[in-house]
């Protein structure tokens, strides 16, 4: 009961300081639908925020859970949320075997990634070239997954993208698409992943 | 060659590779700039353009009509509104291993947080602080006032 009388008290100081003399974290539901969660806390406590437009206010020592909606996140937070980049995308390139060759369909695919990069302000590329666990895991795998992220930075440049801007990686046969034994020919796992920001 | 001119390329070669260091150390680009927004580093002020970068401890300060918005390198996006001051105390990503510690303060005004692959990889590994709460960030987005 004191609990809960304490938390009263503090709602009441809180609502009653009608310049918003508090600092308040509300959760958004994220653009694929889903609602993460926040751990609010300082020295009266803590409080967890696990669903869409869930709230805290927090002023000194006390916390107060509540909840808000999107016309008040609008008013409050139209012109910051106005302000927020773009999101970031990531494509997958896909290459011949053993080779540095796009396969047909890769190759047209870039089209549709250099209209992304067109349209953003200031973009940023991320180049990560990796490989199927055919042949010896070890320095081929790494050199040749460099080498097909290099092709695809040089078709990008020719295009017109600043090479400064773009950032260049190989990660061997590490990270597979498709999770395989040694020596597998698997086409999804010979790729270039390209993220754009 | 004139020992004074191979001196003088040697010269230029060196400078040449500072901002190159320096570059290394960009945790974050300005991709939206709409009004007086300004990054404040080592005590300098420096007005903000669509494109500049952002290193670790630098402050984003935005005036009556700022706001902006900033992609780091493990994709989280931050944007703040009008008046408002963000600390970046802390940025710290591997790219290859996504583990990562972000930290940074509103010390006041409007922030909204897309989280990124740091705290895919490790939640709660992002917090933002304000003058009376530590928000740790498990996943996705939300909206800080600070006053």
């Amino acid at each position: 009961m004191r609990v809960r009388i304490a938390a009263l008290i503090a709602a009441v100081a809180i609502a009653g300081c009608s310049n918003l003399r508090h600092d308040e974290v509300i959760l958004l539901p994220g653009k694929d639908k889903k609602v993460g969660s926040v751990v609010v806390s300082n020295s009266g406590g803590e409080v967890v925020l696990d669903k869409a437009y869930a709230s805290a206010k927090t002023k000194g020592s006390t916390i107060v859970a509540g909840s808000s909606s999107p016309e008040e996140v609008g008013k409050a937070f139209g012109d910051t949320l106005a302000a927020q980049p773009p999101r970031p995308a990531s494509y997958q390139i896909y290459f011949e075997t053993g080779s540095d060759r796009l396969t047909g369909e890769s190759s047209r695919s870039i089209e549709g990634i250099l209209a992304d990069i067109a349209k953003r302000p200031s973009p940023e590329v991320v180049v990560i070239g990796h490989t199927d666990t055919v042949g010896r895991a070890g320095i081929r795998n790494d050199e040749l997954s460099r080498q097909r992220a290099e092709v695809v930075r040089t078709m990008l440049v020719k295009r017109g993208i600043p090479a400064a801007s773009i950032s260049v990686e190989g990660r061997g046969s590490r990270e597979l698409l498709v999770p395989t034994a040694d020596n597998v020919d698997e086409p999804r796992n010979r790729r270039v992943e390209i993220t754009v920001r | 060659m004139g020992k004074a001119v191979l001196f003088s390329i040697l010269a230029a070669s060196f400078l040449a590779h500072v901002p190159a260091a320096a570059a290394a150390d960009n945790i974050a680009q300005f991709k939206k700039v709409t009004g007086a927004v300004f990054v404040e580093r080592e005590g300098k002020r420096s007005p903000a353009q669509t494109g500049s970068h952002v290193r670790q401890h630098d402050v984003i300060v935005t005036g009556n009509d700022g706001a902006a918005g900033l992609t780091f390198a493990d994709n989280s996006l931050l944007s703040v509104g009008p008046n408002s001051e963000l600390a970046l105390d802390r940025f710290v990503f591997n790219s290859t291993t996504h583990e990562g510690k972000f930290d940074s303060f509103l010390k006041k005004g409007t922030l909204a947080v897309v989280s990124g692959k740091i705290v895919k990889q490790t939640p709660g590994a992002m917090t933002v602080r304000t003058p009376s709460a530590i928000l740790g960030a498990r996943g996705t987005e939300f909206v800080v006032r600070a006053d």
